[in-house]
């Protein structure tokens, strides 16, 4: 009986006071920046449309001195093509020396302009552009001719190189393992590999593909030519060192026999 | 994937630089009171005033805290201070008695442990000043310090003001995770200055925080059941529409963590505390009823956390993945690596340089710009040079400090959900 007395006691007498203060207190100190919402909001939205400005241009920029790597690529080769009419035309001479450090010059050029196209390729996997296509043919295409002209050389000058044409898509599980095997005996053997990636995204669009191909009967991804002779599947590591050693006359990175 | 990754980290930039966009935008609004805000020590009237001290085992730094109130640039028959013993263990207690003797303002109240809330709260009913300040036993504060706030009081001159905070420092820091936090606690003094001109502080520091006794007791004392009571209690203020203003220049000094498991500690309590209190007043979010408080501060707190969140797993993604790519890599080439560092080249071309994204490049540009000023700014508001402490600390502060603090937070949060789980 006592506690309930206290109880009611102890409630009612605070509930008049609360009361009075809500009226009090309805916080008309409080006040909306709502300029400063909209004012911020503005803000935003032009630092945003800044940075998207500033991305269209440099993706402008971007493309040309892509475009200006294909042109350059394209009078070395030429330039290249004609040093080799030049030494075939006068076959009788030993020019062999003279066109080998060339070719090997050139392909390096290639790999470099080519591993950065490959960074940018990778950047915008999302983005489908038309002209990112013609770039990445024509890559292709360089790729196929250096082929074509260090494993002629390699032939009639017996160089010591191993060519190896690499044809991949990106669609194929095992094809990263394997690009990692190839870019590590790249880093090992130096200039004395030479590896020639053929992206199988883009053959429909390029005949060429077409015919080496048909040639070689590849059917699966992804599939290794070295010296003329397939090899589909994933290459493991040591075998692929045996392949490129065998290929190669000698070489300081083979173990010996 | 990618593209849910890509459209999550446009909206976390640009929902951060709206953010930082009109702090900046107070910050413009705001400057020219800023040059006639520091509170002077010169106050007409002298009201009696609480000094309560919660102390738990702390007979290492209790003496300097009571000595920081003593030499209280104050009238001592108008300062009451009550020191709580809060069941310590060591010898606190004895400390204290031996400092307080000769002391008549100063009184001890024992008994056992019960925390931090529980001894303010039973300090709260012997105190008879008009307004009281707490002082966590780890803390010190500026003889001017209580003047200066007391000054706040007098030129708002509003019944409803019910806190003054002061401007927390961190106290002679030593090492790199002391210097590292003194950075950042003067950024906090700035943004709270900031926050106080739109009436939307939600923490009441532990160390001296002023608070006028008949509203405190009012809205019925400290809630023991929160961890972080600061927060609460400014969170409840705010509820009950009263106000909060920040003394900018009226200095508390606190000894901030050294170690990083102390600083965990810390920090785990003080988001813990922060999530439980946003939880319990959720319904202040985007509530026109409180102003700016609701409509931009209680939203940033909780953008803040989800932004934190995922900051911090996007950055873990991208820090990852590659990661796991190149431990596969050694795998295939069973860990031979001298090839790869052989070759190792950085090529910076202009190509590398058109690839980097201009389009997120810029808002991440501007967002620190923005930080890069408030640090500036902060310094400048503290009174305090830059490289007071050289410009190592500033490495840490801007490298990994963010991302350490959300780390602990996404911590915290996983702790919160749980929590709520096994409740539920």
């Amino acid at each position: 009986m006592v506690n309930k007395k206290s109880e009611i006691k102890l409630k009612e007498e605070p509930i008049p006071k609360i009361m009075k203060e809500k009226e009090t207190r309805d916080g008309t100190f409080r006040k909306i920046s709502t300029d400063k919402y909209v004012l911020a909001g503005i803000i935003t939205f032009l630092i945003f449309s800044l940075g998207l400005t500033l991305g269209m241009i440099i993706d402008d920029h971007r493309y040309n001195l892509v475009d200006e790597i294909n042109m350059e690529q394209e009078v070395k080769y030429l330039s290249l093509q004609s040093q080799y009419l030049y030494l075939n035309a006068f076959s009788s001479y030993n020019n062999c020396p003279i066109i080998s450090t060339a070719l090997k010059e050139t392909i390096k050029d290639l790999s470099d302009s080519l591993s950065e196209v490959i960074a940018y390729e990778e950047d915008d996997k999302t983005t489908t552009d038309k002209r990112k296509q013609i770039i990445m043919r024509r890559y292709l295409l360089d790729n196929l001719r250096y082929w074509l002209l260090a494993t002629e050389n390699k032939q009639k000058c017996s160089l010591n190189i191993a060519p190896i044409l690499y044809f991949y898509s990106t669609e194929c599980p095992s094809c990263p393992n394997q690009g990692t095997i190839l870019t590590y005996y790249k880093k090992v053997f130096g200039e004395e590999v030479l590896v020639f990636p053929i992206n199988l995204d883009f053959q429909l669009e390029e005949p060429l593909v077409e015919i080496v191909m048909n040639q070689f009967n590849i059917t699966k991804q992804p599939t290794l030519i070295i010296d003329d002779k397939k090899y589909e599947g994933v290459v493991g590591k040591d075998q692929l060192l045996t392949l490129i050693c065998s290929s190669l006359k000698k070489s300081e990175h083979c173990p010996k026999e | 994937m990618n593209t849910v990754i890509s459209i999550t980290l446009w909206i976390a930039y640009i929902v951060a630089l709206y953010f930082s966009v009109f702090l900046v935008l107070v910050y413009l609004d705001k400057k020219r009171l800023f040059s006639t805000e520091d509170s002077a020590d010169k106050i007409s009237h002298f009201p009696l005033v609480s000094v309560l001290i919660p102390a738990y085992n702390e007979e290492k730094t209790i003496l300097r805290t009571l000595e920081s109130v003593y030499a209280l640039d104050y009238p001592k028959n108008r300062l009451e201070v009550i020191v709580i013993n809060d069941g310590s263990k060591d010898h606190t207690g004895k400390v204290i008695q031996t400092y307080i003797k000769n002391k008549p303002n100063f009184q001890l109240l024992s008994h056992s442990n019960c925390g931090k809330a529980a001894s303010l709260n039973r300090a709260l009913k012997l105190a008879k000043g008009e307004f009281f300040a707490c002082l966590d036993a780890d803390s010190f504060v500026e003889s001017s310090t209580l003047k200066k706030m007391l000054q706040i009081y007098e030129k708002e001159n509003n019944s409803n003001l019910a806190i003054v905070t002061p401007a927390m420092k961190v106290y002679q820091p030593k090492n790199m995770l002391q210097k590292v936090q003194w950075l950042e606690y003067l950024v906090i003094i700035l943004i709270s200055r900031l926050s106080s001109h739109l009436d939307s502080l939600y923490v009441a520091p532990g160390p001296f925080s002023l608070y006028r006794t008949r509203i405190i007791r009012k809205i019925g004392g400290f809630d023991e059941k929160n961890i972080t009571e600061d927060q609460e209690i400014a969170y409840r203020i705010q509820q009950r529409q009263y106000l909060i203003k920040q003394c900018t220049n009226g200095y508390v000094y606190t000894t901030a963590p050294q170690e990083l498991t102390p600083f965990y500690h810390q920090r785990r309590r003080w988001y813990l505390g922060g999530i439980t209190c946003l939880h319990q007043y959720r319904k202040l979010v985007a509530n026109k009823k409180y102003g700016d408080f609701g409509l931009m501060q209680m939203v940033k707190n909780v953008v803040g956390f989800i932004l934190a969140v995922t900051g911090i797993t996007i950055a873990g993604y991208f820090f990852i993945l590659p990661l796991f790519q190149t431990l596969k890599e050694m795998i295939i080439v069973n860990f031979n690596f001298m090839p790869y560092l052989q070759t190792l080249k950085i090529k910076i071309t202009f190509l590398n340089f058109l690839l980097t994204d201009f389009r997120k490049g810029i808002i991440v540009l501007f967002l620190f710009i923005i930080g890069g000023f408030f640090f500036y700014q902060a310094h400048r508001n503290a009174k305090e040079k830059i490289l007071k402490f050289g410009w190592i600390p500033l490495i840490p502060y801007f490298a990994f400090y963010y991302t350490l603090k959300g780390i602990i937070l996404i911590l915290c949060m996983i702790e919160f959900v749980r929590g709520k789980k096994v409740k539920w």
